[in-house]
């Protein structure tokens, strides 16, 4: 923190002109409550007629009615059991954007879009975020199941990760902030080694895995080289860091660089002489790429 | 309507922490007429929902982020600074408002970055971008001129 910029920036607002009287926010409170509750009753007498209502507005088809209901009708909620949450309203993203591989909810020049009509966002955060590369995720509803999202990059540099679990937002929270790091630093190593993005091979193909903290030749291959602190490690998002190897394997040598997040590894590994033949000169590359990423 | 105690406590509060809070929507927004109407609504919301934020001691924090939810509807994207107010505070209100906004909670309030993402609903890595990118700004305008 830079206590100069923060005295002058104190220094420069002043106090400004006389408060309304504390007496005029109270009559402005009070009000507000009287229309929240207001509102509160309002929505409890709907929510009891609807559920009063569920068996003759979703009597199954075939029923007692004979015909002319809903087919596998969708349970109502119970009120007291089941919390549900307001939809949260986001666009819904232009088709020219969308692919086979795109998650239900996607960034796009820094704001979160729904990937179309059937996907619902229960909850989100992250929706605004002019990043480089931007982080949220949502919990969203698609059809009768929830999915919770996590989303790395604007379209097309992007990665996702998605799993079903039922509206749960603080548990989805707790995964979010587990899972950013490694999620946020592969994509750093897609889109800051040399070359156009691609998504980066899996690791489970990698030559190279984790071993720990430590990034090791996987059994068939000979890690030959290795940089624990590449030029890339400058801008790790602690508490994760780069470290980068050339692997020796039978079918060939290969570059890995690696991003660890406190046991949570992501790899960008790419085949020795696709861009060069040094594994200095790749990491320069690397950090070349970075730089003009970065500004 | 609350109870005389809780009126009590939440006139305390308002009596108290008006100005800064009130310094903040004027950082925010630029002018005092729309930091005042940032303010009164954020107090608005903060008396319905003040049995639970004073509980939990959440209080201010409340307002904060309330202040900060509301800029985007009070508050002009491009800022209008007062005539007067000194190069930094045009520098300050020349900033795009999510930057603003991040520059007001890191760089004046002194808050984390974690705490300015909760803030913001943003993740600390944002916020440390937008941060880093307002200092410069910020710190290119020069201390001379200033009121």
């Amino acid at each position: 923190m830079n206590d100069d910029l923060r005295e002058r920036l104190e220094a420069s607002f002043g106090d400004g002109p006389p408060h309304r009287p504390v007496e005029d926010r109270l009559v402005d409170g009070r009000r507000a409550l009287r229309r929240r509750r207001r509102a509160e009753m309002i929505g409890t007498i709907a929510v009891l007629a609807a559920v009063g209502a569920a068996p003759v507005l979703f009597r199954p088809a075939g029923g007692a009615a004979g015909g002319g209901g809903i087919d596998d009708p969708t349970p109502l909620p119970t009120p007291s059991t089941t919390v549900v949450p307001q939809p949260v309203h986001l666009l819904v993203a232009p088709a020219r954007y969308l692919s086979a591989d795109t998650p239900p909810v996607l960034y796009l020049f820094g704001r979160m879009f729904r990937r179309d009509r059937a996907v619902t966002a229960l909850a989100t955060f992250g929706e605004i975020d002019s990043a480089p590369h931007p982080q949220g995720g949502a919990i969203v509803r698609i059809g009768g199941r929830t999915e919770w999202v996590l989303v790395v990059g604007n379209e097309p540099e992007r990665l996702a990760v998605a799993r079903d679990a039922p509206y749960d937002y603080p548990a989805f929270m707790r995964w979010a902030v587990e899972a950013f790091p490694a999620l946020a630093g592969r994509l750093a190593l897609a889109a800051t080694a040399p070359g156009p993005y691609r998504p980066p091979v899996a690791d489970e193909a990698s030559p190279a895995a984790y071993d720990g903290d430590r990034l090791v030749a996987k059994p068939g291959g000979t890690v030959v080289q290795r940089v624990d602190h590449p030029p890339a490690d400058r801008v790790a998002v602690p508490p994760c860091h780069d470290q980068a190897v050339r692997v020796h394997t039978g079918s060939g040598d290969w570059f890995v660089l690696g991003y660890d997040c406190d046991g949570q590894g992501a790899l960008y590994s790419e085949k020795v002489g696709v861009r060069a033949a040094t594994l200095s000169s790749w990491l320069l590359q690397v950090k070349q790429a970075q730089d003009a990423y970065e500004h | 309507m609350r109870s005389e105690a809780q009126e009590a406590a939440y006139v305390e509060f308002v009596t108290a922490r008006q100005t800064h809070l009130r310094r903040i929507a004027y950082a925010l927004c630029g002018d005092w007429q729309r930091a005042d109407a940032l303010l009164g609504q954020a107090l608005t919301r903060l008396y319905v929902a003040w049995p639970r934020q004073q509980r939990e001691g959440t209080e201010e924090a409340f307002v904060r982020r309330a202040i900060l939810r509301g800029a985007d509807d009070v508050c002009s994207p491009t800022g209008r600074p007062d005539p007067g107010r000194g190069e930094l505070f045009a520098a300050l209100q020349s900033l795009p408002l999510p930057q603003r906004k991040v520059a007001v909670l890191r760089h004046w309030l002194g808050l984390s970055a974690q705490e300015t993402a909760a803030d913001l609903g943003t993740t600390a890595r944002s916020v440390e971008t937008q941060a880093d990118r307002a200092r410069t700004a910020l710190e290119g305008v020069s201390a001379q001129g200033e009121p």
